[in-house]
C-alpha cells in the first residue's frame, strides 16, 4: 500500500494527533490507526512501540498504568506540554510539506 | 490463555536497563499480545491460530529488542545503532560469505545476551568446564614438560635407539663396534651417535660432589637437533683420547654450583681430579634423553674404542637418525641383516645377538611411566566425562525450559538449522569461557603441585610453573578439548529440542514435551552413566588413601627415629688398594662416632631401606643345596658392613655374634645372615654352618656363619623383605659406603657435623646425600606420594562433580513428576507411599549406576593396586565404602526434591507445567 518510509515518517505525527484527543493505550492506538484509515494504514507492534518509547524518552508523551475491573491493567499514554508544542509544529510542517508536494504534483 | 508475560520475557533480548522500565515494557507488550490474541479468538480462530496471529506481529524479536533499545536513547534521532550493528550492516551489504560472518556475529551477540541473563547457569557451566578442562590441561602441561620433551626433538619420528637382543631378552645398550658397523654399513641412517652414563666427582671450588655425567660422541646433540644454551658443543676431534679435556655443564649444576654465571665458560674445573675446560652449558632437554638419568650434570667427550675386546662390552647407548622417508621397519630389516653378518664374523662375542630399533621418544618412557601416564589419562578423562555429563544435563535442562521459545520461533518460520545454530553458538561461547577458566585452574593446580613436590619435580631451575600451562600447545589442547566438549554435549540437547513437534510444545506444557523426548531414557542414562564413571575414580581414591595410610604405618624393623645417613664415595685413583678403602671407612665411622650427640655409628654398602635393585649381589654355593641357575638362585643380595652397623641401626642380633674388629682381611672369612636367609637354607641351625662365596672363581672362599640378625624392614615394598647376607667390610671392601649414625638427642643438630668430620680426614672425598632416615624414606616413596596426592585430588574432584551433577539431575527428574505427585496426593495416596515410589525410582537408577561402576572398577582397581603397596585390588573397605557413599549421595539427591514436591499444594502441582 504505502511505502515503509512514508509510513514511518508519519507515525509520530499520527500518534501525537491521536493522543491529543485523550489518553490512549498502545493497543487502542494501533486499532484506531487501522479503523480511521479504513484499513489502509497498519502498524505492527514492532513499529508502534519503539516510536512510543522514543517519544516517551524525549518527554513528548507520558504514561501511567490504569486498571479496570475484569481486564489486565493498561499503560495509557498522554501528551505532555512539550508534546503539544511538538504536535503543533509537526502538524504545521506536515501541512506545509503536503501542500508543497501537491503544488508540484499539480493537484 | 498463554502466559504472554513469560513469553515476552523469554523471547525479547532486552538490553540492560532499569528494572522498572523493563517490567513496564514486558507487561505492556504482553498486554498487547493478549489483546491481539483475544481479538483473534473472537474472530473464531482456535488457540494455536490465535497465538500465531498475535505473535505474527513480532516476526523478529531481536530486531524488535534492538529498536526498543535505540528508542531508549533519546538523543539518537532515527534508528540508533551500536558499533556492532554498524558492522553487521556493513557486512551484510557486502553479501556472500560476509553474510555468514554477520550471521555468526549476530548469533554470538544473541548468545552473549541470553547467557548474560542467566548468570547462575553461566557460572555453574563455566565452573564445571573449568574443572574438567583444567584437570586435563594440567596433566597435559606436566606431561609435555617432562616425558613429552623427546617428542619435540627436531623430527623426532626419525630418531631411534638401538637395543641389543639375545635369547634371554633385551637390553638398552650395545657394544660400540657393533653400533659403528651398523652406522657405516646401513643405508637407512643419516647418522649414528653413542653415549654412556657414568658418575664423576667434582672437586676443588666448594665441596667435593658426586654427579651424573654423560660421555657422548660429538655428533649426539646435533643429531638430536640440540645446541648448547651458552658456549659451544664439543667437536669431533675432542672425542679422541688424549685431546684437551673439555666439559659442558648441566643447567641445574651450573645454576647451583656456579651461580648461573657465564664467567665459568673457559675456566678449568676438576672432574675426577683432572682439569677440564668448561666450554658450554647444556640445553635442559638432555635430562630427558634416557629414563635412567634424572638429570645430566656433566657432558664429556666419548672416545670410542673399536677393538675386538670392545665388541663384547655392551655398555653404550646408541641413538640414530633415520634418513628422511625411511621407516623404522625398513631400517630394522637392514639392521637385522648386518647383525647376522656380525654374528658370523665375530662368533665369540656376537652369536645370538640381534639389534632392535625403537623410537627414541618411546624408549624414554619406561613401562611404569606409560602405565602411570595411561592411568592418569584415564582418570582425568573420567573427570572430564563427568563434567561433560553435568554439562549436558545443564544444557538439556535449560533447553527443555526453552522448548516453547524454540517452538514459537519454529512456528514463525525459523528453520531448525537456525535454532540449532543458535544453541551451538551458546555452547561454543560457554566452551570458550570454560576453556579459559580451565587454563587458569590448571595453572593454579600445577603451581600448587610443583610447589608441594618442588624438590622432586623435574622443573628447569628458574622456570615458572605457570609456564607449564601457559604455552601454545597446552592452550590449543584446552581450546580443542573445550570445543569438542561443546559440540558433543551442546549438540544433543540442541537437536533434541529442535525436534520437538511445534504442536506438542505449544499445546501442552513443557513438562509433557520434555518428558516425552528429552526426559525419560536419555536423562536416566545420564544419571546411571554419571554414577558408573564416578565410582571407579572414587574407588581409586579409596585405594590410594588406604595406600597412603599403609605407608604411614610402615614398620621398618628398626628405630629410624634418630637415624641419619650420608654417602661417601672414594675417588678410585687415590684409593686404589682395597685395604686403603676399608681403612678409610673405619676411620670415617670412628670420626663420626666420636662426634658429640652420636650414640653409635656404622657403615654399609647399601641403604637399609634399599630395594633389591640397589643391593649388590654375590654368587654363593651351599653344601647340599642345588640352585636353579637360570632363575639366578645362586646369587644373593649382600651388604658389606662395619662391626658397629647393627648396633647403630638397632638391628637385633638374634643368634651368635655381630662382626668385630678381628674379622679382618686375612682372618677366617665370616658371614652373618638375616633371619629369612637363615630360615631358607639352614632352618635347623645356621650358626657354625658355612657357605662358599664366589665359587669357581679365583676369589672362591668358604665363610663361616657367625650370627643371625633381624630383618631390616624392607616390608615397605609390600613383598616380604629379601634375604640378606652380611659380610665384614674389611673382607669385602668397597669404594662407596653409607655411614649410618644414631643421634643420642636431636638429630637435626648432628647433621651439620657429619660432612666436616669426613672432610677433616680427606677434603677431596665426595660426601653426599647427608639426610635423616625419614627423609630417605620419603625420597623412596616420593613417586607414590605424588601419585597418591594427584589421584586423591582427582577423585575428590570427581566426587564433587558427580554429587553436584546427581543433585541437579535427580532434582530435575523429580520436578518432571511434580504433576504426577500432585495427582496421586489429590487422589488420596499417602505421602509416605508417594515418597516411597519416587525413592524406589531413584534407587533403581542408583543401583544400575553403581553396578555399572563396579564392573568398570574391577580392572581399574587391579591395575592401580599393582602400583600400590599393601593394598589389594579387591580391598573390600574401599569398595563397600565408596559404593555406600555414592548410593547415599544419589538417594539424598532424590529425597530432597521429592520431599519438596510432596509439600507442594496438590492444586498447584496439578496446574504445574
Amino acid at each position: 500500500m504505502f511505502s515503509a518510509e512514508l509510513k514511518k515518517g508519519s507515525l509520530e505525527l499520527i500518534v501525537l494527533t491521536l493522543l491529543d484527543e485523550r489518553p490512549r493505550h498502545g493497543y487502542e492506538i494501533g486499532q484506531l490507526i487501522e479503523t480511521r484509515s479504513r484499513g489502509q494504514l497498519q502498524f505492527r507492534v514492532t513499529s508502534l512501540y519503539p516510536v512510543l518509547y522514543r517519544m516517551e524518552s524525549r518527554g513528548w508523551i507520558a504514561s501511567r498504568w490504569v486498571e479496570r475491573a475484569g481486564e489486565h491493567r493498561r499503560n495509557y499514554y498522554s501528551l505532555t506540554a512539550k508534546g503539544r508544542r511538538i504536535l503543533a509544529e509537526e502538524q504545521r510542517r506536515w501541512r506545509a510539506f503536503t501542500a508543497a508536494v501537491d503544488l508540484v504534483l499539480g493537484g | 490463555m498463554p502466559d504472554f508475560k513469560r513469553l515476552v520475557r523469554e523471547h525479547l533480548p532486552l538490553p540492560p536497563m532499569k528494572r522498572r522500565r523493563e517490567e513496564k515494557i514486558i507487561e505492556e507488550l504482553a498486554g498487547q499480545l493478549a489483546d491481539l490474541y483475544r481479538a483473534a479468538r473472537a474472530r473464531g480462530l482456535d488457540d494455536e491460530q490465535a497465538l500465531a496471529d498475535a505473535l505474527g506481529q513480532i516476526p523478529d524479536w531481536e530486531a524488535f529488542a534492538s529498536d526498543i533499545a535505540s528508542a531508549q536513547r533519546p538523543n539518537l534521532h532515527g534508528p540508533g545503532h551500536g558499533v556492532a550493528d554498524d558492522l553487521d550492516v556493513a557486512l551484510r551489504r557486502r553479501g556472500g560469505a560476509w553474510r555468514i560472518v554477520a550471521d555468526l556475529g549476530q548469533d554470538a551477540r544473541y548468545a552473549v545476551r541470553t547467557l548474560g541473563r542467566r548468570p547462575l547457569f553461566l557460572f555453574a557451566v563455566v565452573v564445571t568446564m573449568a574443572l574438567g578442562i583444567g584437570a586435563n590441561a594440567a596433566v597435559f602441561g606436566v606431561f609435555q614438560a617432562t616425558l613429552g620433551v623427546p617428542y619435540r626433538f627436531a623430527n623426532a619420528d626419525e630418531l631411534v635407539v638401538f637395543r641389543t637382543t639375545n635369547d634371554r631378552g633385551e637390553g638398552r645398550t650395545i657394544s660400540a663396534p657393533d653400533a659403528a658397523d651398523i652406522g657405516t654399513q646401513a643405508a637407512s641412517f643419516a647418522d649414528v651417535a653413542l653415549y654412556a652414563i657414568a658418575t664423576r666427582h667434582l672437586t676443588g671450588r666448594g665441596e667435593a660432589e658426586r654427579v651424573t655425567a654423560v660421555q657422548a660422541t660429538a655428533n649426539l646433540l646435533p643429531l638430536l637437533g640440540l645446541d648448547a644454551t651458552a658456549g659451544r658443543l664439543h667437536r669431533r676431534d675432542e672425542d679422541a683420547r688424549g685431546a684437551d679435556r673439555v666439559v659442558l655443564l648441566g643447567e641445574r649444576l651450573w645454576r647451583r654450583r656456579f651461580d648461573g654465571s657465564l664467567d665459568v665458560l673457559g675456566q678449568t674445573i676438576a672432574v675426577n681430579g683432572q682439569p677440564h675446560t668448561v666450554i658450554g652449558i647444556l640445553p635442559p632437554e638432555v635430562d630427558f634423553l634416557n629414563p635412567f638419568v634424572d638429570r645430566v650434570d656433566l657432558w664429556l667427550p666419548l672416545s670410542v674404542e673399536l677393538d675386538v675386546a670392545a665388541r663384547g662390552r655392551r655398555a653404550h647407548f646408541a641413538v640414530a637418525r633415520l634418513k628422511p622417508g625411511v621407516t623404522i621397519a625398513q631400517a630394522q630389516t637392514e639392521v637385522e641383516e648386518i647383525a647376522a653378518r656380525l654374528a658370523e664374523a665375530y662368533p665369540d662375542s656376537n652369536t645370538g645377538i640381534g639389534v632392535r630399533l625403537q623410537s627414541l621418544p618411546e624408549s624414554v618412557m619406561s613401562l611404569d611411566d606409560r602405565l602411570l601416564g595411561l592411568m592418569l589419562l584415564v582418570a582425568v578423562g573420567a573427570v572430564l566425562l563427568i563434567a561433560c555429563v553435568n554439562l549436558a544435563n545443564m544444557l538439556l535442562a535449560t533447553a527443555t525450559a526453552r522448548v516453547r521459545e524454540f517452538a514459537v520461533r519454529t512456528a514463525l518460520g525459523a528453520g531448525r538449522g537456525r535454532i540449532v545454530r543458535q544453541l551451538m553458538a551458546e555452547s561454543l561461547l560457554l566452551a570458550l569461557a570454560g576453556g579459559l577458566a580451565g587454563l587458569l585452574a590448571a595453572a593454579w593446580a600445577v603451581n600448587l603441585f610443583v610447589v608441594a613436590y618442588e624438590a622432586d619435580f623435574p622443573l628447569a631451575a628458574g622456570a615458572s610453573p605457570y609456564a607449564l600451562v601457559f604455552n601454545a600447545p597446552v592452550f590449543l589442547y584446552a581450546v580443542a578439548l573445550s570445543l569438542a566438549t561443546a559440540v558433543a554435549f551442546g549438540l544433543a540437547p540442541a537437536l533434541g529440542v529442535s525436534r520437538v513437534p511445534v504442536s506438542t510444545s505449544l499445546k501442552e506444557g513443557e513438562s509433557a514435551a520434555s518428558a516425552g523426548l528429552l526426559g525419560g531414557r536419555f536423562r536416566n542414562g545420564l544419571v546411571v552413566g554419571q554414577l558408573a564413571i564416578s565410582l571407579p575414580l572414587v574407588i581409586c581414591c579409596g585405594l590410594t588413601l588406604r595406600h597412603v595410610s599403609t605407608l604411614r604405618q610402615i614398620d621398618v624393623g628398626f628405630d629410624r627415629e634418630h637415624l641419619v645417613a650420608m654417602s661417601i664415595e672414594l675417588p678410585s685413583q687415590r684409593y686404589e688398594e682395597p685395604a686403603e678403602r676399608a681403612a678409610f671407612f673405619d676411620r670415617a665411622v670412628a670420626a663420626v662416632d666420636a662426634l658429640p650427640g652420636i650414640a653409635a655409628a656404622g657403615a654399609s654398602t647399601s641403604f637399609p631401606l634399599g630395594n633389591d635393585g640397589l643391593m649388590s649381589y654375590i654368587r654363593i654355593a651351599i653344601d647340599g643345596v642345588t640352585f636353579d641357575h637360570d632363575r639366578g638362585e645362586d646369587y644373593t643380595g649382600f651388604q658389606a658392613v662395619t662391626p658397629d652397623y647393627f648396633r647403630a641401626l638397632g638391628l637385633p642380633v638374634i643368634a651368635g655374634r655381630a662382626f668385630t674388629e678381628a674379622d679382618r682381611a686375612g682372618a677366617e672369612p665370616v658371614a652373618i645372615v638375616s633371619a629369612r636367609l637363615a630360615e631358607r637354607y639352614w632352618p635347623d641351625r645356621a650358626i657354625g654352618s658355612s657357605l662358599v662365596l664366589e665359587p669357581d672363581s679365583e676369589k672362591e672362599r668358604r665363610a663361616r656363619i657367625v650370627g643371625v640378625v633381624g630383618e631390616a624392614g624392607r616390608s615397605i615394598m609390600g613383598d616380604p623383605p629379601p634375604p640378606v647376607l652380611y659380610l665384614p667390610h674389611q673382607q669385602q671392601p668397597s669404594a662407596r659406603m653409607i655411614v649410618v649414625a644414631r643421634a643420642a638427642g636431636d638429630r637435626a643438630a648432628v647433621i651439620p657435623l657429619l660432612r666436616p668430620a669426613v672432610r677433616a680426614l680427606d677434603a677431596d672425598v665426595p660426601v653426599y646425600d647427608v639426610r635423616t632416615m625419614d627423609d630417605i624414606l620419603r625420597q623412596w616413596l616420593r613417586d607414590d606420594r605424588m601419585l597418591a596426592g594427584f589421584l586423591a585430588g582427582l577423585a575428590a574432584l570427581a566426587l564433587g562433580l558427580a554429587s553436584v551433577g546427581l543433585f541437579g539431575m535427580m532434582a530435575f527428574v523429580v520436578a518432571l513428576r511434580t504433576r504426577e505427585i500432585g495427582i496421586r496426593i489429590a487422589l488420596g495416596a499417602a505421602k509416605a507411599d508417594v515418597l516411597g515410589l519416587v525413592m524406589r525410582r531413584c534407587l533403581r537408577l542408583a543401583v544400575a549406576g553403581v553396578l555399572g561402576g563396579l564392573l568398570l572398577s574391577a580392572p581399574i582397581g587391579y591395575a592401580l593396586a599393582s602400583q600400590l603397596y599393601g593394598v589389594s585390588g579387591a580391598d573390600p573397605l574401599s569398595y563397600l565404602g565408596v559404593t555406600a557413599l555414592l548410593l547415599a549421595i544419589a538417594l539424598t539427591a532424590g529425597y530432597l526434591p521429592a520431599r519438596r514436591a510432596l509439600r507442594v499444594d496438590p492444586m498447584v502441582a496439578l496446574r504445574h507445567e
